[in-house]
């Protein structure tokens, strides 16, 4: 029992700690001491994972501690926003691979120290990644962390995360939607790092607002009627973390319209405030939509993805940004977007080379676990940039 | 012979009284606010267990969150076959127990598909599910007991699936489909439920590539279940009272009692078994046949209230047949309508909720001749409600069209005879206003609350729940218009003098004219018809 309570201090004074150190308003040696007693005090049992990430900033780490099974599904959630990318990516010159870095933290990538429309879209992917990842492990129940809020959780400060659920609550009006923890948790894990005050900062916390967004504004909503007879005199609604495919492809759409903002602005406090460069696509949006509350709510950012960064071409192979270059890519020749020769390969022409490979086709899988395929003799002509 | 206090009330208690209901009728929307949502759900996500000994046929092997060998994801299960793999849920979530104020537990699963290139896809999926529940119960230390087997059975379902989502799209998309109903607790007596799926192979072939599987569970919230039940808790000893007391006032006078008057005492009574708060008895027993109870309660209500509707409109007719007493064999025409639709839905009710009391996971909707049943009870329900308010229109209007003949008649009558006729009219009418009220603000708050339900409120920060706070106005208005008309219909006993002494003013409108007592009939509006069609 002493222990128990220990451990439940304890917790409650490294919340206080934690976003006192996201304030940034602590000592260095009050900080090291307060990390250290999570070491050991730690209700749970593994936190070996925390010390094996690389490129985590203070607060991530105190963070981990404080709850590793939430953000070992925050680091799943990562994964799979880079596996995303890559999909979203496959077909453009640069292709997401630059993520997939030997760590599992792709902040630590070049691409992400950057300020371009790919980082933009980057940075929102992966803080929808976690938000899904950390909503779907508190749905599956292995959190000890997630937990049962009811609404009044919003009237409590958000260091209160690892509060016990409270009984009243539950039997009262039910818990909160776990995608509501997920989106919390993001927040608190993936905007702790952007503590400066420049510009970089600012655009990828925004990045990250509309990534978590995206999220949120997409629940899918699927009701039931359970009164009197089966009737819709009762009907709940209910609504399910959409699908990370789907939520790749909205950010792929905001991607194609991604606003370029002026790097002079550094003074200004709103980031709604910024000079927007790329107007021609504004206007030309504008034109497009002649509803009277776009017009109305023009500068209103929040669902744009910003960068303020040229992107490079991404053509050639360029060390400092660990992007491989477009060369020995297979192309299609008759497309004409970004995965045509044309474009892929940057002018600089393609091979055709004709090859020849068994492979598995007419697949047909079976509930649960077979796959059943037929091999066929394969023999095509690809093209491949120069 | 007195009218009713509706006729006699004057102006200023008339007033009164209905100041005091609309008091309560204000009351029970406030108490809404407090309310939290009526129901609310929870998504479980499924841990996928793997079951290395699947013949072993004991039923009382579980499979709990922390079984002892557990697949990460469905990709990778070589080596299994689908009787290897059992989806496990436990609910609820987070540490929790259920509470028996939470009422019912109506589960839904979502079975996750992804589309692979090249497979063919069909828009409805045949499942076979093999379905386990368990319970179990805090004990008082607060651990559990062991799970103990609740229910189990081999269910088909089928899921509709959207494929024109996925018709542009690759590989690896998922596709949309429609959850599939599981099972169906009419109460929630213990703390943890255990459910375990598995879909044995052989009649899963439609089932595409699963890569996640949810339960989504909706239980009734505690909160609004405790306003409810103290509202009713309130309500049940007022109605109680309210009825005794009508029927005192008609049982002391020398003529047996009219139509109407059972029609109102036999509502008022329904009104009273609606309000009983028997879910108190559910906290301390199991009674999983709350859910048919409580429907058919309700169904009861609806049925009287309506037959007592076409009785209103009924004796107001202004048409007497040569003095003979009214009696409901004359209304059997329109009664028959609502015996009919509400037999049906009793039926129909009998069937799925009647089965589910032994089997939780029955549905009558999934075999073809269980949807055609049940689609038949459903339509032959709904043909009658037609017929009912096909027959109850044509009968208001009658009403109001012999009201207006009698009217062009009026001014011809004597001053006091006049004034007389015109309150009864004006009340009737008023009360007509009332009812017509009612059903609009019962059917204008359904539609709002199924908006308020499906739009999305994810960021909205609204302090109460209009769905909540819609049922408790709702659900208060019926009773005060009942107990209002148990008190405006009761009859007077007020001693009036026997010649018309006042000529002007109210105290002419509001006394009775001595020379037309007709012992059979209750209301002077009724008398008065007589009378005019004598003349």
């Amino acid at each position: 029992m002493v222990v128990l309570s220990l451990r439940r201090v304890l917790v409650v004074v490294l919340n206080l700690m934690g976003s006192c150190t996201i304030l940034g308003k602590i000592s260095p040696l009050t900080k090291q001491y307060a990390m250290q007693s999570t070491l050991y005090y730690s209700p749970y049992p593994d936190t070996k994972v925390c010390r094996t990430v690389p490129g985590l900033s203070k607060s991530q780490i105190e963070l981990c501690y404080q709850q590793p099974d939430t953000f070992v599904a925050a680091l799943e959630g990562l994964k799979e926003a880079v596996n995303e990318c890559q999909y979203q990516f496959q077909g453009h010159r640069w292709n997401c691979s630059s993520l997939a870095t030997k760590s599992k933290n792709p902040h630590n990538s070049a691409i992400f120290q950057k300020g371009y429309k790919e980082t933009a879209f980057a940075y929102a992917i992966a803080s929808a990644g976690v938000a899904i990842s950390v909503a779907r492990s508190c749905s599956a129940g292995t959190l000890m962390n997630c937990g049962c809020d009811s609404k009044a959780y919003k009237k409590r400060k958000p260091r209160d995360l690892t509060g016990k659920p409270s009984k009243s609550s539950w039997k009262w009006d039910g818990c909160s939607h776990n995608l509501k923890y997920g989106v919390r948790f993001s927040k608190m894990f993936l905007d702790s790092r952007e503590t400066a005050e420049d510009i970089h900062s600012r655009i990828n916390l925004h990045n990250n607002q509309v990534g978590r967004m995206a999220v949120s504004k997409n629940m899918q909503t699927k009701c039931k009627c359970h009164g009197m007879s089966g009737s819709c005199e009762l009907k709940t609604c209910w609504r399910a973390a959409p699908d990370f495919r789907f939520i790749g492809k909205t950010l792929k759409d905001r991607f194609r319209s991604a606003i370029l903002v002026d790097q002079t602005n550094l003074g200004n406090k709103s980031l709604r405030k910024l000079n927007v460069i790329n107007q021609r696509k504004r206007r030309k949006q504008k034109n497009k939509q002649q509803k009277p509350w776009r017009n109305k709510n023009k500068r209103d950012l929040s669902y744009d993805l910003l960068y303020y960064q040229k992107s490079p071409t991404f053509c050639d192979r360029d060390q400092s940004l660990d992007v491989p270059g477009t060369a020995g890519r297979s192309c299609n020749i008759t497309s004409t977007g970004p995965d045509g020769c044309s474009a892929l390969c940057c002018g600089r022409g393609y091979n055709l080379i004709k090859q020849r490979k068994v492979e598995m086709c007419n697949c047909k899988f079976h509930w649960c676990c077979q796959v059943k395929c037929d091999t066929c003799n394969v023999e095509k002509w690809i093209s491949v940039c120069k | 012979m007195p009218g009713t206090i509706l006729e006699n009330l004057s102006g200023k208690k008339l007033s009164v009284l209905v100041g005091i209901l609309l008091t309560f009728q204000l009351a029970c929307f406030l108490v809404g606010l407090i309310a939290p949502s009526p129901a609310n759900f929870q998504n479980v996500g499924a841990t996928f267990c793997v079951d290395r000994n699947p013949d072993n046929k004991d039923e009382n092997r579980w499979f709990t969150r922390q079984c002892k060998e557990s697949l990460h994801d469905l990709g990778n299960t070589t080596g299994l076959s689908a009787k290897n793999i059992v989806f496990v849920f436990e609910m609820p979530l987070f540490r929790v127990d259920f509470s028996r104020w939470q009422q019912k537990l109506v589960g839904m699963v979502h079975f996750e598909q992804i589309y692979q290139e090249g497979r063919k896809l069909t828009p409805t999926v045949q499942l076979s599910i093999d379905a386990r529940l368990a319970y179990a119960d805090k004990t008082l230390d607060g651990a559990r007991t062991p799970w103990t087997r609740y229910a189990h059975a081999q269910e088909n379902r089928h899921m509709d699936c959207d494929l024109d989502a996925i018709r542009d799209h690759k590989d690896g998309y998922p596709y949309d489909c429609s959850m599939v109903p599981l099972f169906e607790l009419g109460n929630l007596y213990h703390d943890y439920y255990l459910l375990n799926v598995r879909l044995p192979q052989s009649q899963n072939s439609e089932l595409g590539r699963v890569h996640d599987v949810q339960l989504n569970v909706i239980f009734m919230n505690g909160g609004f279940t405790k306003v409810c039940v103290s509202m009713k808790t309130v309500f049940f000893p007022l109605v109680l009272g309210v009825l005794l007391w009508f029927w005192r006032r008609v049982f002391i006078l020398s003529r047996t009692p009219a139509l109407l008057e059972y029609m109102l005492l036999s509502l008022g009574v329904t009104l009273a078994v609606l309000n009983f708060p028997l879910e108190y008895f559910s906290l301390y027993f199991d009674m999983p046949y709350m859910l048919i109870l409580s429907d058919v309660r309700q169904g009861v209500f609806y049925a009287m209230l309506l037959s007592f509707w076409l009785v209103f409109a009924g004796e107001h007719m202004l048409i007497q047949d040569n003095g003979e007493k009214n009696c409901l064999k004359m209304y059997w025409k329109h009664l028959s309508t609502i015996a009919v639709g509400c037999m049906s839905l009793l039926i129909f009710d009998l069937c799925e909720r009647g089965v589910q009391l032994v089997n939780p996971f029955y549905s009558i909707w999934v075999t073809p001749t269980g949807t055609h049943l049940a689609l038949s009870f459903v339509i032959l329900a709904g043909l009658s409600a037609c017929m009912y308010f096909l027959f109850l229109c044509y009968m208001v209007w009658c009403v109001f069209k012999n009201i207006s003949i009698k009217r062009s008649v009026l001014p011809s009558m004597s001053q006091a005879r006049r004034l007389h006729y015109e309150g009864i009219i004006y009340r009737f009418n008023f009360l007509m206003a009332v009812t017509l009220i009612c059903a609009a603000v019962t059917v204008v708050s359904f539609i709002l609350s199924q908006v308020a339900e499906g739009q999305n409120k994810w960021d909205e920060e609204l302090d109460f729940e209009v769905s909540s706070v819609l049922y408790t106005g709702v659900y208060g208005m019926w009773n005060v218009y009942i107990c209002g008309m148990l008190m405006l219909y009761a009859p007077s006993h007020k001693q009036w003098p026997s010649d018309p002494t006042g000529q002007d003013g109210e105290e002419l409108e509001f006394s009775r004219l001595p020379t037309e007592s007709v012992p059979s009939e209750i209301s002077s509006l009724t008398s008065f018809a007589t009378k005019a069609s004598i003349e």
